[in-house]
């Protein structure tokens, strides 16, 4: 199962709703459950509380014994020491950790970075290719649901056609390129809810794909370069505030790790 | 924990709840079930809602004046909309609220400046080099005086919601719940300057009226310019901030990309965009002010042609304040998207220079109309309790641009433009009976409804230049070797010499000993014999071309005018007869040649003429005792409905109560 495709949506479902921000608490709580329990499951938890009683016994060195400044400066000294001994003993747990992290953040952002299109809102559509005189032949075919509310704009100096196009109603929808006889596919979700969006289809680009788009890469011979929707960026809405999903995610995962650190008595 | 601490612990818990408690929304609110509605439609004429009602064209009006009551209303002096709203807000005449004109000068530089707001940069600033670290912030102040109607509610716990209140900028301070309106500048702090770019060599580029025109190649199929924003106050001699677009025209089609910083749309020619929010960079990655604004792609091929709306304050992140509480901004902006904040929203200025044509202006004039009701109708349904008060601004706009196509005696009027937009402004005036039938919908027997405008309107059909009368009769001088016909805000004035000028829409000053900066006329005998010398003279101008007078009130306004804020007005407010209105130029202080002029601008209609000439309507469901009601009653009527005593200095009576002996509108010199 490709990371991030529709097909692993089931990992969403059960909360998977309008309700985006109640959607993004849980998620981070459960985020910051999973990472402590992660981590202390595979941190050595000894060497941890030793680095870090050795760490606070410096401290309080420094607090003590201020009138003697040898002693404070072999306290510092050895503060070093014992945050390099720190960062070595969790290293190997934060290590394992980001990559599970990582893909999950991803995969997320798929669903909680850019807002879905409503129907009858504009839908910027825009093909690169490698050739400039490709321009003239290619053309699109639309789904029942779709249709194109404006000649295609063909630029030439970006080997780029953009067409605009409008849904009648919700749906997910496939919009397919044709072009030097190939036909290429290009998901367009169009909904009211929480969906999987992929902004777009790349030939090549391994990582760019793999952190932009949640769709098939293009053939490696077809003469479209990249298939791409802007969908609008989704701001969570804070009151006074709106701000990335991302600044929500790692306060409130950060602060659900802190307490179930205690509760679960997990030395980090 | 100890059982003190628990205790104490308790005892904060409680204070915090009580506190809480005693904030929230409804406490010590009003409890009755009486309701106040008030529909404020900027420049409804009473003869032309008449009219319509008598054709059938407006339904719930004339169901309203039939059931209920219908009056004219009369208007401020001068009948100018940031007046007669402040006459309206206060219950206060110009002299207690000192609004006398969209213009005011300060004697002591003779600078004019508008009228009801103030945006002051901060006062000490440190200078690094290019940067400018202020010391301190800036201010915006709200030149009006005078109590609102709505504090004088919300201190007597009457729930209040006030939405694009004119003369209310920046909103004062205020438990009610306000939106500013009319005389809320753009992000530049002005009424709103639009942007056009074209690679028309034909077009004269550089500022016009209401805007910019931009001249612009297109290279490689490719238009790449900057749109511009605040000025920086960060940065030394204050740039504008600017920032990047780049226009992507198709070679064949009429069509375009168009793509501003992480925005990309495409427009086909003659296409508005949706609103685009733009940051402007002050100090990069540090402070940016956030705007909103609409294009429009007026013309691909074979020029192109790009109008860009004012850069609006951007209402979910307003870098001034428009509403009280701050919040609400933004809450109408959750329901509705994001619309027009700037107080004049329809760009009757594009249309006057050219840039839009009279299609292009009604689509955008529609849209504005389109968005107050979608405000409307987001909020209008909440209303339970209390005061509501909506106001709508086509009527006015679109009665100023729109007349000289319903009137074939209007020197701009063009047949073929008529027989497409004649009925314009007939369809804006359906589009508020609209309103009104789904204000009606809701009435019940504890709710009073008043539907009310600030003014009526008449045509515009002759300029009269008054600093030109003024010059050609001896009572303002030019500088010697000046040219009469250049420079404007009296440049060329030899102020040594001059007596009187005029400034604003309506307003007639002395060039006063001990007021103005370099006055030569005395207080008191002088003074009085000069104004009773030129207010006959006026009244006894005729228009040479028909030999109708021109001018037939001069109201002084030491005489109508009380409060504290009158010795800061005009000396006189110059009443032009119906069709006449002072012209463009001398209302900024300059000499054309000419004395009459045809108006042919597109802007045909008006209402800064003589009070009496173009009074506003009255509507209500409930029988209006007062025969000849005016807009400084409406705030003591509001008070009254809810037993509440006139607040201080009000000078009108509830229109619901018998009417009042005696009016203070009549010392003036009539016809």
């Amino acid at each position: 199962m490709a990371l991030g495709t529709p097909t692993s949506s089931f990992l969403v479902l059960p909360i998977a709703s309008n309700h985006a921000l109640i959607f993004l608490f849980v998620l981070s709580i459960i985020t910051g459950l999973v990472m402590i329990v992660l981590f202390g499951y595979l941190s050595d938890q000894n060497a941890v509380r030793r680095a870090k009683d050795q760490l606070r016994a410096q401290l309080l060195a420094v607090r003590l014994f201020q009138d003697q400044p040898q002693v404070v400066l072999r306290a510092y000294g050895r503060i070093l020491t014992g945050t390099g001994r720190y960062l070595r003993v969790s290293f190997k747990p934060l290590a394992i950790i980001i990559v599970p992290m990582l893909a999950l953040l991803i995969y997320c952002d798929r669903y909680m970075g850019s807002l879905p299109f409503q129907a009858n809102q504009p839908i910027l559509l825009t093909a690169r290719l490698d050739k400039p005189e490709a321009l003239d032949n290619i053309s699109l075919r639309l789904p029942q649901g779709l249709t194109e509310s404006a000649p295609a704009v063909h630029i030439a100096e970006d080997n780029e056609v953009a067409w605009r196009l409008v849904a009648s109603g919700e749906g997910n929808y496939t919009v397919n390129v044709l072009a030097g006889g190939q036909e290429l596919g290009k998901q367009v979700v169009v909904s009211n809810n929480l969906a999987h969006l992929s902004e777009c289809r790349l030939r090549g680009h391994l990582w760019q794909r793999l952190l932009e788009c949640a769709e098939p890469a293009l053939p490696a011979n077809a003469p479209v370069r990249l298939l791409a929707v802007a969908y609008p960026a989704r701001d969570i809405d804070l009151g006074p505030w709106t701000t990335n999903w991302l600044v929500v995610y790692f306060v409130v995962s950060l602060a659900s790790a802190l307490l179930f650190k205690f509760i679960l008595g997990i030395e980090i | 924990m100890s059982k003190s601490k628990w205790l104490l612990v308790a005892a904060v818990i409680c204070f915090a709840a009580g506190l809480l408690y005693s904030q929230l929304p409804g406490r010590n609110r009003y409890r009755g079930d009486h309701k106040l509605i008030i529909l404020g439609i900027d420049g409804m004429d009473p003869q032309l809602l008449e009219r319509f009602m008598a054709e059938g064209k407006m339904p719930n009006f004339a169901a309203l004046a039939r059931q209920g009551s219908f009056r004219r209303l009369t208007t401020s002096t001068p009948p100018q909309s940031p007046v007669a709203w402040s006459n309206l807000i206060t219950g206060l005449d110009p002299g207690g609220h000192g609004i006398f004109d969209f213009i005011h000068r300060d004697p002591a530089t003779m600078e004019p400046y508008l009228s009801t707001s103030r945006v002051e940069p901060p006062k000490h600033n440190l200078h690094l080099g290019s940067w400018v670290i202020p010391l301190g912030g800036g201010t915006a102040e709200l030149l009006r005086h005078g109590a609102p109607f709505w504090n004088i509610l919300e201190d007597h716990g009457i729930p209040t919601s006030v939405f694009h209140m004119p003369a209310n900028f920046p909103p004062s301070a205020s438990k009610a719940r306000t939106l500013a309106g009319m005389g809320t500048p753009d992000l530049r702090g002005g009424y709103g300057t639009f942007s056009f770019y074209t690679d028309d060599p034909t077009v004269q580029a550089g500022e016009v009226e209401g805007g910019e025109i931009i001249p612009v190649m297109v290279q490689n199929w490719r238009v790449s310019a900057n749109l511009e924003g605040p000025k920086n106050s960060f940065r030394k001699d204050w740039p504008p901030a600017l920032v990047p677009f780049t226009v992507s025209v198709d070679p064949v089609s009429p069509v375009a990309k168009i793509s501003i910083q992480d925005r990309e749309f495409v427009l086909r020619e003659g296409e508005w965009s949706d609103w685009v929010q733009v940051d402007f960079s002050l100090i990069p990655g540090l402070e940016s002010v956030s705007g909103i604004c609409r294009f429009f792609l007026k013309q691909v091929h074979p020029r192109f042609q790009l109008y860009i709306s004012p850069v609006n304050i951007d209402p979910a992140n307003p870098a001034l304040p428009l509403s009280t509480p701050a919040s609400l901004s933004r809450d109408l902006w959750r329901q509705v998207g994001d619309f027009y904040t700037q107080g004049i929203a329809e760009d009757t200025k594009a249309l006057s220079d050219g840039v839009l044509d009279d299609g292009e202006y009604l689509q955008q004039a529609r849209e504005v109309a389109a968005e107050q009701r979608r405000i409307f109708d987001a909020e209008f349904p909440k209303f339970h309790r209390g005061v509501f008060f909506f106001y709508f601004s086509s009527l006015d706009l679109n009665g100023h641009m729109m007349w000289r196509l319903m009137d074939s005696h209007h020197p701009a009027y063009d047949p073929t433009l008529a027989a497409q937009y004649g009925n314009a402004l007939e369809s804006f005036y359906q589009q508020i009976d609209g309103v009104l039938g789904e204000v009606l919908r809701t009435l019940d027997s504890n709710t009073t409804l008043l539907v009310l405008s600030d003014h009526g309107f008449a045509p515009f059909y002759r300029s009269f230049n008054l600093n030109t009368w003024l010059l050609d009769n001896g009572y303002l001088a030019l500088k010697p070797g000046a040219n009469q016909e250049e420079g404007q805000y009296f440049t060329n004035v030899d102020w040594s010499r001059t007596r009187a000028y005029g400034l604003g829409l309506n307003g007639l000053y002395l060039n006063l000993k001990g007021r103005e900066k370099d006055g030569i006329v005395q207080p008191g005998r002088e003074a009085n014999a000069l104004l009773d010398e030129l207010g006959a003279k006026l009244l006894s101008v005729r228009d040479p071309a028909n030999g109708v007078p021109a001018i037939t009130r001069m109201s002084r306004t030491a005489e109508v005018y009380h409060g504290a804020y009158a010795k800061d007005a005009p000396d006189f407010i110059v009443g032009y007869n119906r069709g006449y209105r002072a012209g463009w130029k001398t209302i900024l202080g300059a000499f054309p040649r000419q004395l009459f002029e045809d108006n042919t601008y597109a802007w045909s209609g008006d209402h800064c003429m003589d009070y009496s000439l173009v009074p506003g309507v009255l509507l209500s469901n409930r029988k209006i005792d007062a025969q000849s009601p005016a807009l400084t009653d409406i705030a003591p009527t509001i008070l009254a409905e809810f037993g509440i005593a006139n607040g201080h200095g009000m000078m009108g009576h509830s229109v619901f109560q018998p009417p009042a002996a005696s009016r203070s509108q009549t010392a003036s010199l009539g016809r």
